[in-house]
């Protein structure tokens, strides 16, 4: 069993990495990010950065058989000042999630 | 900065109809899964971005056809070709929109805009409009306003005149941003514009706030990023009959790198793009940017692996694309941080033992692969305590 990271775990907790984070995105009309709020390692807010590039938008569908289905959107982007950054836009709960691409 | 913003509209649409002219004459919908991309502009309330279903349900007529993205790549390169005979500095900000820096260039605006236009209707055999103007945001209304052909010239200093009366809906802001603004009886960028710019902050935000005050007046701080051409290599294998194997994919794309790995001439790689089409069209695609550039077949070999291995074919495909980008020398190398030959493995190893003791917690970690092939990334990796 996985716990996430980050959290108050016992002594030999199994953190996983890669945990989606979530994110604001400005997107524009055809769902496709503008901007995020790219936070970097810190807890505080970030500022906005602009979406230079789309390097690559795909979907994952899984597990629509089971209690947890998981479906998103992904979003491999370019952000202002060449910082390659993937978002994901989670199709069940509508929110946007950062995650790194492990 | 005085820019030419080169818009073919319905970019995705337009192709299409050179494919298949029916769709000149009938309301149509480019869709990629089971949303829309593109839909003809009679098709009222039919958005980007929209289940299929719905815009099906609401136009039971339109033609629905799927997206051809290879040939929409391939014929944006040749719009950004052509458009080098404008300016040497452009940008491809999608595809069908490009931006040309015409600063400088000594030509009549609208002589330069009808260059603009035969250039890229030889190349492509799409007519696109052009808005020349100071800053991509004035360009790229000047742009939409225009019919297919046509040009709009904005002269310097009077960006914010030409905005006045424009709709908000032009502004490059989510759906909801506009809403927001309509809300509160802003329909025009000249509404927008007539507001202290403190009072637009304090309703939208210091950051978004300043740049909707900003492009209501006109004002553009975005940068040309101009496209670099860059070398790259690519093998393509089509298979004697379609496949639907995973492991004959896998094993294409290890030949391909074979091949690759010979041509690369001691260079190093910084992405690898992945294509697997059928009769032709791209059916799935990824492209992997590395943390350095690397010539390493093994390491190539593995990230293929790993990303083939994700895929879960859905129908037959007859061809695999493997294209290495960004080639050039390799610059520099990551070393591991501990390696199993250094001799101070042990001592560090009791060491942290001792640090677990004194804490009564783990306090150093190493990360293990868990399931490196799932398609979720934050079920690839964990990290457990270092002496676990």
């Amino acid at each position: 069993m996985l716990t996430a990271s980050g959290g108050a775990g016992g002594p030999d907790t199994v953190r996983r990495l890669n945990l989606p984070r979530p994110l604001r995105v400005e997107a524009g009309d055809d769902g496709t990010p503008r901007r995020v709020q790219h936070r970097g390692q810190t807890a505080r807010p970030g500022r906005w950065r602009a979406v230079v590039q789309v390097r690559e938008r795909y979907r994952v569908d899984d597990r629509w058989w089971t209690d947890a289905p998981v479906s998103r959107e992904y979003f491999e982007l370019l952000l202002d000042g060449g910082l390659p950054f993937t978002v994901f836009h989670d199709r069940i709960d509508t929110r946007w999630y950062a995650q790194r691409d492990g | 900065m005085r820019l030419a913003c080169v818009s073919v509209p319905r970019f995705a649409l337009a192709v299409e109809a050179r494919l298949d002219p029916r769709l000149l004459r009938a309301p149509a919908i480019v869709y990629d899964g089971n949303r829309v991309l593109e839909a003809s502009p009679e098709l009222t309330g039919v958005h980007p971005g929209q289940p299929l279903r719905q815009a099906r349900a609401a136009y039971p007529g339109a033609v629905c056809v799927p997206p051809n993205l290879l040939l929409y790549r391939a014929i944006s390169g040749a719009m950004l070709q052509a458009l080098g005979q404008v300016g040497p500095q452009v940008e491809l900000a999608e595809q069908g929109r490009a931006y040309v820096d015409v600063g400088g260039l000594d030509a009549d605006a609208f002589a330069l805009a009808g260059k603009t236009v035969d250039v890229v209707r030889a190349a492509t055999g799409l007519l696109p409009s052009v808005g020349v103007a100071e800053g991509k945001f004035v360009a790229r209304v000047a742009a939409e306003l225009c019919p297919p052909g046509d040009a709009g010239v904005v002269p310097p200093g009077r960006e914010r005149d030409f905005l006045r009366d424009k709709s908000v809906s032009l502004l490059p802001f989510a759906p909801e941003t506009i809403e927001h603004l309509r809300t509160l009886a802003l329909h025009t960028l000249g509404d927008i514009a007539g507001l202290p710019k403190t009072a637009v902050e304090a309703q939208f935000g210091g950051g978004a706030g300043r740049r909707l005050w900003e492009l209501a007046h006109g004002i553009d701080r975005e940068p040309l990023r101009p496209h670099r051409p860059e070398e790259s290599l690519s093998e393509r294998l089509t298979f004697d009959a379609p496949v639907v194997a995973d492991e004959a994919l896998l094993m294409a794309g290890r030949q391909l790198l074979q091949r690759l790995a010979g041509r690369l001439d001691r260079r190093a790689a910084r992405t690898m793009r992945l294509q697997v089409l059928a009769g032709g069209r791209l059916l799935w695609e990824r492209l992997e940017t590395f943390r350095e550039p690397t010539a390493d077949e093994g390491r190539l070999a593995f990230i293929l692996k790993t990303r083939l291995s994700a895929l879960r074919l859905t129908e037959a495909v007859d061809t695999l694309v493997v294209t290495l980008g960004g080639i050039g020398r390799e610059a520099a190398r990551q070393p591991k941080l501990m390696t199993e030959a250094n001799p101070q493995i042990a001592s560090l190893a009791d060491a942290i033992r001792q640090v677990r003791a004194r804490y009564g917690r783990p306090v150093v970690w190493r990360a293990v692969e868990v399931d490196p092939c799932s398609r979720h990334p934050e079920e690839r990796a964990a990290l457990i305590p270092y002496d676990a």
